[in-house]
């Protein structure tokens, strides 16, 4: 099943791939993503050498990314590794991470999505941070989705691999360069 | 200066003046609870009479959704005490400041935003 706007790069120039396995601590969402984003620095800056706003904006934005798709998958995956993905493309650079659902979050991603298409972005990103405000119990922002959306134009989907057992989330973010 | 919290990788204080609070690094908490101690030391802070305060972001590094819901969550405070003038104060060498800061604005107008330009 896949949801969103996403859409692949049709022929990657580099790819990266990684594992991270069990025992899983919440620094390696930090460490991971400004390691994996210094590679990514280090492939693309050969082709863009004279570009460095754009060198420094795929920094801050691959940073940012990747730290909430792992923020999520540590929070969210239903045990097992998290595999990590991107494939760089002449103009556009593409994140995916993988790892294991339940079924609870499964419903409740499908019904955040359905109402992330049933509105406009920006106003249910301020209406969302009101909402955080005014519930000091809520456990989770909700936010990294719609601020990867809505402050760094990330085109998000996603794509549940029920084929599998336990099922897999293959959440993907495109960033156009 | 008064420090609030400091670790390897953070730090927020007050000034002397006891209205700019400062953050400084990287914050990367695992969730919106992890920045009550921080939270609470700043609600205090609004009780005690002040009639402007300052969020001093220029060297913030790096901020996660979780910490953005914080932030938004102080400025609306703020904006529901209704005597209490607030300035954030960014940096446009940082780009995440540039795209999300304009964010708090449109939560409270009143809100002054200073993105000073990138060196």
């Amino acid at each position: 099943m896949k949801r969103g706007k996403f859409h692949s790069i049709a022929k990657p120039i580099e790819e990266i791939s990684l594992e991270l396995r069990e025992p899983l601590m919440w620094s390696i969402c930090d460490a991971t993503s400004e390691r994996v984003t210094d590679d990514i620095i280090d492939r693309v800056e050969a082709r863009h050498i004279d570009k460095q706003d754009l060198l420094m904006q795929l920094s801050w934005t691959s940073n940012y990314v990747l730290n909430e798709l792992l923020e999520n998958a540590y929070k969210f995956r239903a045990g097992g590794p998290i595999r990590v993905k991107v494939e760089i493309g002449a103009k556009a650079v593409c994140f995916f991470v993988q790892h294991a659902i339940d079924s609870d979050r499964q419903k409740s991603l499908l019904r955040f999505i359905d109402t992330l298409e049933a509105h406009k972005k920006q106003a249910l990103y301020l209406q969302t941070l009101i909402q955080n405000s005014e519930n000091p119990d809520k456990k989770t922002s909700k936010l990294g989705f719609l601020s990867m959306i809505c402050d760094y134009n990330i085109v998000l989907g996603w794509e549940i691999l029920t084929d599998s057992q336990p099922p897999q989330l293959i959440t993907k973010a495109r960033y156009n360069l | 200066m008064k420090t609030i919290q400091a670790t390897n990788k953070y730090k927020v204080c007050i000034d002397d003046d006891g209205q700019t609070i400062r953050f400084e690094g990287t914050f990367r908490m695992g969730g919106v609870e992890e920045y009550g101690p921080i939270q609470a030391e700043l609600e205090t802070l609004l009780e005690s009479g002040l009639k402007s305060i300052i969020l001093d972001l220029t060297r913030l590094e790096f901020l996660n959704s979780s910490g953005i819901s914080f932030l938004a969550k102080f400025v609306i405070l703020v904006r529901k005490k209704g005597h209490i003038g607030i300035t954030v104060i960014g940096s446009m060498s940082i780009p995440w400041q540039g795209k999300s800061l304009p964010n708090l604005q449109k939560l409270f107008p009143a809100l002054k935003l200073v993105l000073q330009p990138a060196a």
